[in-house]
């Protein structure tokens, strides 16, 4: 039988260390890999379909008080080119100034810490079964006039990390497929609706099921008229697609360690402290590697960091915040207790309605439903206030129906407030996929009530035509 | 690697495919050096190299990448892009046709003096540290400069018979400094170097005195802002300074007219516009003292690149004419789409603005140079002169904009409040907001030919798999009338 990939992997990295320990070289070297399958569809056809590959090694090299760091693209053979890009970079750490605060490099976690979660099958897939998605959306649709538009990426992505501490590297592999269509209502005014999925295993993937939620929500915007409402403040229930992107600004804004600490986002080091009440006590975020309820639970970081839970905010009071950077802790002398890049967080659920049915019953007085939110930003990050709009349905509630299919709608507000007047969270969870990220593919989802209810929204304006 | 790029071409011409094209590339380097308060605080060298292959099979894009540089990988690539093309093929309305464009053998150089990456780490260091230094001030919390610097060496030969050679180097130069205000609450002020449209984009550029100048200039502003009055709620006319107008030109002109976009290719994702194919040639986008452009041929932008990913040669493109919409960010796929869509020839010719980040991505409509003509209503003194009651406002701090680009929202890092002609003070926590078409209605007053400067930009991302590109835009001081700001 042939070797698993990552134990050929594990060899190269052992076989670099035992080079660089001879150079007398401190060091630590990281590899990436990831397969990438992509189709894009847009205008109901398919309008990309690539694969890509890539591999990489990361190579941070420390004497003393001085640093250098270096990556190249090199297959897992390459070990003359990677100890070549080691030997230069050596040469040039030598001319790095000292900083003062930089401490000694550190062990990465040992131990039986090693996980080959990957799904073959997302490895390998067949880019005609992610055409046939978009083919199936286009059948179920044939006699409507709408567009189809959407993105189907399935791949694998493993790291490997070693350092000259220690004998042995530290291997993960993990595979994710994530998944977003979206119809454009031609004879409606072009409203917008989606639906999205993520998953770690093909076994997870369910189009016919996405394609009749579609439907379900097609149904409901054929038979809403438009409205457009004035601005001011609106009760809102946010779907989990629009709840998980608020709790992922949080989580840049708030619950970054090294922002914290930089006195850059809405927490600063010298105000708020571990321990503090900063939210309604119905919210609660937590990241667990071994938590069943998340997806893509890594229980060492690309860092190094062993993980286990870690709790974030604990009914509304600041329990952690993430250190994952050297560098960063260093300047503030803190030490690294995770690694945010591969974070899993689950907001937890609460006792609110389970499902639409039930989330539209429980509406008595007008409530806006908001599904999405679109092109978020943070406007002022010390008062934590960021604005962004909906997007993909927002109607407007009231007296147990849907009334209308609202405008997109713009939303100014701080986390301060909307974080404090929740009103309930769904007693469902539900994964909402996070990883659009830049570089190389790493797997991200947030866990997330199918619905939170928060009380007193400013909403400033609309995409209504004027 | 020229032949070995001739021999793949060969062979997927030999498999049938209507149109194949290759990106190798060939040499790709990147340097990314930054200081704070006085540290080193990142030295990285990166080095990659790999190819792209994309092909046209039964009317249907196939792209697959690789970093395996021999021969028979590369064959390997070209069969999956065939699978890949084949596979699309089974769900396409109408078969892609491409335009018509020169066939070309030729190649482009960046202007540069220096090549960065022929200048020594100590050298580099001693002067990125020097301008750390320049920056410091004992009130501020942080302060630094980052410097990146790229040099690419790409190989384009596609089934058309183009074969084309670029040499790129590309600099991207920060400075930024943060400091606590009297509330409490950190402020910053960061400055992207610019680019001289007149200039080159070698080492040289960091060499020049006008970077000492810059460091004084921000630490200034800095200082003043930590005990300004904050922004009012008010409606009055606005001034946009040069970074300001890039992020407004950027927002609400360049993504509004990437064709891609108009005819719903990135509806799922970024979103739609709200400009429609009837519009060309009938919508009048602002006042008539707009004239906007995609212009690919600026001298040293990182916007400018000799040729797109499609082998056609950069253009300047007339976007909008004294307020009249005329054209679009296009290539040829798209033009040939557009017009059969609309039933029209609306666009005559592809852009030249089909690009992608790096080898592993396929190619979409990016901005190159999206720029604003410089106007008649004087320099940014005499624009001043000319406002009764306005806020002047630089540097974007954050930005949101609606899905199809119909309505923004602004946040900027410094303003100042004019009164009756003259510059009353600094402003803190400055925004604004406003409807797209309505705000470049009120666009009234277009600074001259001293006010005009290209402005780079390095992360604008689009797409998905997502792609950050660079791109450039020159722009005057601008002023726009009755304008919300403050919310
Ligand atoms: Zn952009």
């Amino acid at each position: 039988m042939a070797k698993h990939p990552m134990i050929n992997i594990a060899d190269t990295l052992i076989t670099l260390n035992a080079f660089m320990r001879q150079q007398g070289i401190c060091g630590s070297l990281t590899y990436r890999h990831e397969v990438s399958h992509m189709v894009r569809c847009g205008r109901s056809q398919i309008s990309l379909n690539v694969s890509e590959e890539g591999e990489k090694f990361f190579i941070e090299l420390q004497q003393g008080q001085r640093k250098i760091s270096g990556s190249t693209t090199a297959q897992a053979g390459d070990v003359d080119k990677i100890q070549a890009l080691i030997l230069a970079l050596n040469e040039r750490l030598q001319y790095m100034p000292q900083v003062e605060h930089l401490t000694p490099m550190q062990a990465i976690a040992q131990g039986d810490l090693d996980r080959f979660n990957g799904d073959e099958q997302l490895h390998t897939i067949d880019s005609q079964r992610l055409v046939d998605l978009f083919k199936q959306t286009h059948q179920h649709f044939a006699n409507e006039q709408v567009e189809i538009s959407g993105a189907f990426s399935a791949g694998t992505y493993r790291y490997a990390i070693i350092n000259t501490l220690v004998d042995n590297p530290i291997c993960y592999q993990g595979s994710d497929y994530n998944i977003e269509l979206v119809l454009q209502l031609l004879a409606q005014d072009k409203k917008e609706i989606r639906i999205a999925d993520v998953g770690e295993s093909l076994a997870q993937y369910q189009p016919n099921a996405l394609i009749a939620e579609l439907v379900r929500r097609y149904q409901l915007k054929l038979n809403t008229p438009r409205q457009d409402i004035p601005p001011g403040e609106y009760d809102v229930i946010f779907h989990a697609d629009a709840f998980a992107d608020l709790t992922n600004y949080l989580s840049y804004m708030a619950l970054h360690g090294e922002t914290y600490q930089y006195g850059m986002g809405m927490l600063q080091a010298n105000k708020h402290k571990l321990g503090d009440t900063l939210f309604d006590a119905s919210l609660t975020i937590s990241d667990d590697p071994n938590d069943p309820d998340t997806l893509f639970g890594r229980p060492v970081g690309i860092n190094g960091i062993a993980r286990g839970h870690f709790p974030l905010i604990t009914q509304g009071t600041l329990q952690n915040v993430y250190y994952s950077d050297k560098d960063d802790c260093d300047r503030f002398a803190c030490h690294r207790n995770n690694d945010m890049n591969v974070a899993s967080l689950k907001v937890h659920t609460g006792t609110g309605p389970a499902d639409f049915d039930a989330m539209v019953k429980s509406c008595s007085k007008p409530t806006l439903y908001i599904s999405f939110i679109h092109y978020m930003n943070i406007t002022h990050a010390a008062k934590g206030e960021f604005t962004g709009t909906s997007r993909f349905g927002t109607l407007l509630i009231e007296d147990g129906q849907v009334k209308a299919h609202l405008y997109n709608q713009r939303i100014n507000d701080s986390y301060h407030r909307i974080f404090n007047q929740i009103e309930w969270l769904s007693s469902q969870l539900s994964h909402v996929n996070m990883s659009n990220t830049y570089g190389m593919r790493n797997a991200s989802s947030i866990s997330c009530p199918q619905f939170v209810k928060v009380n007193k929204v400013n909403i400033t304006g609309s995409s209504a035509p004027s | 690697m020229i032949s070995q790029a001739r021999n793949v071409i060969d062979f997927l011409t030999k498999q049938g495919v209507e149109y194949a094209d290759i990106r190798i590339h060939e040499l790709d380097e990147a340097e990314h050096i930054s200081t704070m308060k006085g540290d080193v605080e990142k030295y990285e060298l990166i080095s990659q190299q790999g190819y792209g292959i994309r092909v046209l099979v039964n009317g249907a894009w196939g792209f697959a990448s690789s970093e395996v540089m021999t021969a028979q990988a590369m064959e390997q690539a070209g069969k999956q892009a065939i699978e890949k093309a084949q596979a699309a093929s089974q769900f396409i309305q109408q078969k892609i046709e491409l335009s018509d464009k020169p066939c070309v053998n030729s190649h482009y150089r960046s202007p540069c003096e220096i090549d960065p990456f022929s200048v020594s780490s100590q050298t580099k260091l001693k002067r990125l540290l020097q301008l750390d230094s320049q920056l410091g001030d004992e009130k501020f919390d942080y302060w630094g400069v980052s410097a990146s610097f790229y040099k690419r060496h790409i190989i384009y030969v596609d089934s058309e018979g183009s074969e084309i050679r670029r040499e790129l180097i590309e600099l991207d130069a920060k400075l930024y400094a943060y400091a606590t205000d009297i509330d409490g609450q950190q402020q910053k002020r960061t400055f992207v170097m610019p680019q001289y449209a007149d200039g080159t984009t070698g080492w040289e550029n960091l060499l020049n005195d006008a970077q000492i100048d810059h460091t004084q200039r921000l630490r200034s502003e800095l200082l003043s802002l930590l005990d300004a009055p904050r922004c009012q709620v008010e409606t009055c006319d606005v001034i946009l300074l040069p970074e300001m107008m890039a992020l407004q030109t950027h927002e609400t002109i360049g993504h509004a007219l990437e064709l891609d976009r108009i005819l719903g290719y990135e509806l799922s994702y970024a979103g739609g516009s709200h400009v429609d194919l009837d519009d060309f040639g009938q919508l009048q986008f602002g006042s008539h003292k707009l004239t906007a452009r995609a212009d690919g041929t600026v001298p040293n932008s990182p916007g400018s690149i000799g040729f797109d990913d499609d082998g056609v040669p950069a253009r300047n493109v007339t976007l909008i004419e004294k307020g009249l919409l005329k054209d679009a960010i296009t290539s040829r796929q798209m033009i040939m789409e557009a017009n059969a869509k609309a039933g029209r020839a609306i666009f005559s010719a592809s852009g030249a603005t089909s690009r992608a980040q790096s080898y592993s991505n396929l190619p979409i409509e990016r901005m190159n140079n999206i720029n604003i003509d410089a106007g008649q209503d004087g320099d940014l003194e005499a624009i001043i002169a000319a406002t009764k009651n306005g806020i002047l406002l630089e540097t974007p701090c954050s930005w949101s904009i609606g899905s199809n680009r119909e309505n923004f929202h602004f946040a900027t890092e410094i303003a100042w409040k004019i009164k009756d002609g003259k510059i009353a003070h600094v402003v803190r926590n400055a925004t604004y907001r406003g409807d797209s078409l309505t705000f470049w209605h009120s666009l009234d007053q277009v600074g001259d030919e001293s006010t005009w400067q290209l402005q780079p930009v390095f992360m604008c991302g689009k797409g998905q798999p997502n792609q950050i590109m660079r791109l450039g835009h020159g722009i005057p001081v601008c002023r726009f009338k009755n304008v919300q700001v403050g919310e």
